[in-house]
């Protein structure tokens, strides 16, 4: 008896990570294209890769310290949290915290990430913004002691802004950068 | 002199969040300066804060959605601009045409790079703007969901340029480690940076290629050289790691493997991907006994067609059968009185 000419197909897809696949993936006899040319053989073995590595110049594998360093968004940067939201600044642009609001800052960031502007609108009662001038932040024109004394008294914790985004105040004493 | 610098982006930022920004960092008296700007589109422009630094180094970062709710800072973007840089482009090129480059475990890829800008002669410059870096790095998929592992590295080769022009490599092997250098999978990053002489390296160009590993195909049901009494109906094949751009099938002729033959392809076997991930594939030879008459030998290959090999299909596995349906019988009757 004639066995059934039954399609059974079974695709078994890897996982999507993000965006779906584009077109053009299908099954049946419409997507081989009609003019071929004559098939060619297997791919080279993975000896035959080893050998042509082999053959090839190469350096080898650097050494455990990564060979180029750059500007790590957490090594460089100063994170505030509350309620399990935390908002990320600039590193050296909270200019003051007061000692009850210590464990406000964190050492990484954890929790929900808010922009800045969402952060110190809904936390209008845990931190407060400075506003600063590109001499100050330079470090080339020191901040006002008058001025350090005023936020102090605030009881917030104080972040530095140019034009209402946060930004970096160079201090004297802050330590060089380093490689 | 102080320059505003006017940015523009397009990216691919979380509308629903609006969380990326913008950082623009500098370095002043050895100490950076950094400036954070929030973004809320897709794509616009901002105008910078004036650089009072030889350079800036701008980044884009955003949140990218993870599993199970979480959220992932993530540098969608790094350029660097100064007054007296050097610009850099760094292109990879492969067989497959498709973007972002992606390539095959046992094929060669090729980089291009573009260097203008450079100074060496003037006095005005400083000393690390005259000589831009490279470094080549690389990172190790999962084999089975080909997604990034903690795996990766930075290989040795560095190269130096003190001159404009470009400069290309071809033919390089990607180096991923792994048992099997075709089955490996991963990517290649060659990156192309300033060493300041205070702060970390500037970042001027960068490109990424992927490495997929090579397709494995296997035919079950069917014997090599064995004699069939009737066209076998249990064949099938499976295919893994098959590329993510390719047609893969099976086709059949009449007479021994011979390498190079087009014979007839059965159609429930042809499948397509145009995708971004390698696949896998179990198909039935059910069409076999509408393409197999008389008896002889025939041979059933599983080809795939690439971007690669100038698109020719290349074997992936075969098996030849003996198809004998009718019998022979010599035989005498005898009576005996």
């Amino acid at each position: 008896m004639k066995a059934l000419n039954t399609l059974i197909a079974a695709l078994i897809l890897a996982p999507a990570v993000m965006a779906q696949a584009p077109s053009g993936s299908g099954h049946g006899i419409e997507f081989l294209p009609t003019e071929r040319k004559s098939p060619v053989g297997k791919a080279i073995t993975g000896a035959e890769i080893e050998a042509q590595r082999k053959a090839a110049e190469f350096g080898g594998f650097a050494q455990e310290a990564p060979a180029v360093k750059g500007w790590d968004v957490l090594e460089y940067s100063d994170f505030i949290g509350m309620d399990g939201k935390y908002v990320i600044l600039p590193k050296n642009s909270v200019i003051h915290v007061p000692d009850a609001l210590k464990g406000n800052i964190l050492a990484a960031p954890a929790g929900e990430m808010l922009s800045w502007n969402e952060f110190v609108t809904r936390y209008r009662g845990l931190v407060t913004h400075m506003d600063v001038s590109l001499e100050e932040v330079s470090g080339a024109k020191p901040i006002p002691p008058e001025r350090l004394e005023a936020v102090a008294r605030t009881g917030l914790i104080v972040v530095a802004v140019y034009e209402r985004n946060p930004i970096t105040v160079i201090r004297p004493e802050s330590a060089s950068v380093s490689r | 002199m102080k320059t505003f610098v006017t940015l523009a982006w397009i990216a691919s930022i979380a509308a629903s969040h609006a969380q990326g920004f913008i950082r623009q960092i500098q370095v002043i008296n050895n100490q950076p300066l950094i400036y954070d700007i929030p973004v809320g589109n897709d794509n616009g422009t901002v105008q910078s804060r004036p650089l009072t630094a030889e350079s800036s180094v701008f980044q884009l970062y955003t949140n990218v959605p993870g599993p199970n709710n979480t959220q992932t800072l993530t540098k969608l973007d790094e350029k660097t601009v100064g007054t007296f840089l050097p610009t850099a482009g760094v292109q990879i090129l492969t067989e497959d045409p498709y973007f972002p480059p992606r390539t095959r475990a046992d094929k060669p890829y090729s980089v291009r790079l573009s260097i203008s800008g450079l100074q060496p002669g003037s006095p005005d410059v400083p000393e690390y703007a005259k000589t831009v870096h490279t470094a080549r790095s690389y990172k190790v998929y999962d084999s089975t969901t080909f997604q990034p592992t903690s795996v990766g590295g930075n290989y040795a080769d560095t190269f130096s340029f003190r001159q404009n022009g470009t400069y290309v490599e071809s033919s390089i092997l990607q180096r991923l480690p792994g048992d099997n250098p075709g089955a490996v999978t991963g990517e290649e990053t060659f990156v192309v940076t300033l060493h300041p002489d205070a702060g970390p390296y500037t970042e001027l160009a960068k490109a990424t290629v992927q490495v997929w590993p090579v397709a494995v195909g296997a035919i079950a049901g069917i014997e090599e050289g064995k004699r069939y009494f009737a066209v076998p109906t249990d064949g099938r094949f499976s295919v893994r790691n098959i590329y993510p751009k390719s047609v893969t099938y099976a086709q059949v002729y009449k007479g021994p493997h011979v390498l190079g033959t087009t014979g007839t392809p059965l159609p429930s076997t042809v499948v397509s991907y145009d995708t971004y991930l390698p696949q896998t594939a179990v198909l039935t030879l059910t069409d076999l006994p509408s393409v197999v008459d008389g008896d002889g030998t025939y041979t059933v290959e599983v080809l795939t067609i690439t971007p690669f090999n100038n698109g020719a299909p290349e074997l992936l596995t075969h098996v030849s059968f003996v198809l004998k349906r009718t019998l022979k019988v010599n035989s005498m009757i005898t009576t005996i009185e």
